[in-house]
């Protein structure tokens, strides 16, 4: 316990000696992995997004009224079942008129006169279909477009495409920076143990000529590293997390996408984060430590 | 307690710095090293220390073949041998009872142990008023003092000495040797490199004369005269009365263990 407290103490001394470098290597650590936990976010939202588009509609099929040549209603839920059964479809969900109303107030709720001049029976039934995967928009698309039963076929397909395309670039991007800047925080690190190491050159010849174990010597260099790494990315993850935030707050006034990410996301990957920027603390100290300990005589 | 080998040691260079030494100390023996600059007395120091490893030969202290100790072992080798060199090796960011804690704490030693170990062991050396004192508020033979404590404090079985006075003059010297002396009353085996010839005709203990790495002599109540061609010119060769080490001559300060 004592001995605890006297290894955490020196560590702290050496983490004030060499402040300025210190800081620089925790903000490496911040850089990079605010850079990564980013890209992450920004990837679950487009996932979120993606998959969860128009309650995992990828494509709207609104349907003729009768009056205008299309089915009848008991028609247009038979049409459903045809539709759910083509192999590019996942499920498919029939809103009739009156559900297409309820939907309807439901989105302009806070616009009143344009729900009152809205004839409830203007609005079509639709077909909500589901796709077994994205890629196949485009025939199930085109199949239905030729129905004559068909007023009108929206499709996500474009949309979705181009998010997934981004977020592939995200991906690289974020991770490739990171990776590069998690590169140079080890070394950073490693540089603050090694001007710590200096800095306590006596100290450590004197622990050596007196025999303090080998582990005793190191474990203060181990703590300042892992403190600057574990600094680092809880910096990190606190910035991404309130940064979302913000983003969810202002995405409640945007009615299409969402940008509320669930809590267990961020715990999840937070608790990763702050692992990967202790290992990397770590991996710098012993970095450092390898390089210059044995100068300390032996 | 220790023992040499045929220990020869070849520095990366080529240096041949031992040749074939073999040596027996026993337990309780206070032995000097002496010999020319160059001859090869810090070699077996840092030898002992297992600062540098054997080229040949064994090393034995304390009934350990210390020349074959892992790595991770050396800590506990060195924690039964203390250690004081010419230049103290004192830490200046910390007081006197600091540094000699320090040695104390490095090796887990429990905080209420330490208070009173580091009180004994100043007292010993005559610091017992300048604990809160930092190294350069210190004379060189009070910091001398200090590092002794410091080797001492935790009771080692042997003291290795290099050079302690070397960078003291004469009659701070004799202090030092006083506490060497009573620490090796005590039942502790002392090993000291020196080139003071002054210091070891007073002293009349086992003198091992050390030339090009080859033990040359070794001699119980030995002197130390110098060699035929003198390394330092400047020294006088001078009879023990005549030494500058006791200031009444009918009583030597420097307590004698022939008897
Ligand atoms: N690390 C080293 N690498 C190469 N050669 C060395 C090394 N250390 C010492 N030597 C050489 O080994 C020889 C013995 O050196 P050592 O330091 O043991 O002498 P010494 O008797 O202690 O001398 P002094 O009285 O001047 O302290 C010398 O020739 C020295 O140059
Ligand atoms: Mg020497």
């Amino acid at each position: 316990m004592g001995r605890m407290i006297f290894l955490i103490g020196e560590s702290l001394v050496n983490l004030r000696r060499n402040a300025l470098v210190a800081t620089g290597a925790i903000l490496a650590v911040f850089i990079s992995l605010t850079l990564a936990f980013g890209a992450l976010v920004v990837n679950e939202l487009l996932r979120l997004n993606t998959i969860g588009w128009q309650q995992g509609t990828h494509i709207i099929a609104f349907l003729k009224d009768p009056d205008q040549g299309g089915l009848d209603a008991a028609a247009q839920v038979t049409y459903r079942d045809q539709v759910m059964a083509w192999e590019e479809v996942e499920t498919v969900h029939y809103v009739d008129k009156a559900g297409a109303y309820e939907e309807f107030k439901e989105i302009f709720a806070s616009r009143p006169e344009l729900i009152e001049v809205t004839d409830p029976l203007k609005l079509p039934a639709s077909l909500r279909i589901e796709l077994a995967s994205i890629d196949l928009y485009r025939d199930v698309q085109f199949r239905l477009s030729a129905d004559p039963v068909v007023r009108e076929v929206r499709s996500f397909g474009e949309q979705i495409e181009q998010l997934s395309t981004i977020s592939r670039v995200l991906n690289v991007l974020g991770w490739g920076l990171s990776l590069v800047l998690g590169l140079s925080a080890i070394i950073l690190i490693s540089n603050t143990i090694s001007l710590a190491i200096y800095a306590r050159r006596n100290e450590v010849s004197v622990m050596k000529l007196v025999g303090a174990s080998n582990w005793f010597i190191r474990v203060p260099f181990l703590l300042e590293g892992l403190i600057e790494g574990v600094v680092g990315a809880v910096m990190a993850v606190l910035t991404v997390w309130l940064a979302a935030r913000n983003l969810n707050s202002l995405g409640e006034t945007i009615q299409l996408i969402t940008l509320n990410i669930p809590a267990r996301f961020f715990f999840r990957w937070g608790v990763v984060l702050v692992l990967f920027g202790a290992t990397v603390g770590v991996a710098g100290s012993l970095l450092g430590l390898s390089r210059h300990l044995r100068e300390v005589d032996s | 307690m220790i023992r040499l080998d045929s220990v020869t040691k070849v520095y990366k260079g080529g240096t041949v710095a031992a040749r074939d030494v073999s040596l027996n100390i026993r337990r309780g023996e206070f032995v000097f090293l002496v010999g020319p600059s160059g001859s090869g007395k810090s070699t077996l120091v840092r030898l002992l220390l297992r600062q540098e490893m054997v080229t040949r030969g064994t090393i034995w202290v304390a009934g350990k073949d210390i020349t074959r100790l892992p790595a991770w072992k050396v800590p506990y080798l060195r924690r039964s041998i203390g250690t004081v060199f010419q230049d103290f090796k004192l830490l200046s960011t910390k007081t006197v009872s600091e540094n000699v804690a320090f040695a104390l704490e490095v090796i887990g030693r429990p905080r209420s142990a330490i208070r009173s170990q580091v009180e004994q062991v100043l007292e010993l050396v005559g610091l017992d008023d300048l604990g809160g004192r930092y190294p350069d508020q210190l004379s060189g033979g009070e910091q001398q003092r200090v590092s002794i404590a410091r080797a001492f404090v935790n009771r080692p079985l042997i003291l290795l000495a290099d050079e302690p006075t070397g960078n003291l003059d004469p009659t701070t010297s004799v202090g030092i040797m006083r506490i060497l002396d009573r620490i090796n009353r005590s039942g502790t085996t002392v090993v000291m490199a020196t080139h003071d010839h002054a210091i070891v005709n007073a002293m009349r203990r086992r003198v091992v004369a050390i030339e090009k790495g080859q033990v040359i002599r070794d001699e119980r109540g030995g002197g130390f005269e110098e060699p035929p061609e003198p390394v330092e010119p400047a020294v006088p060769h001078s009879p023990p009365q005549n030494l500058p080490l006791s200031p009444d001559p009918d009583k030597p300060t420097l307590p004698r263990m022939d008897s």
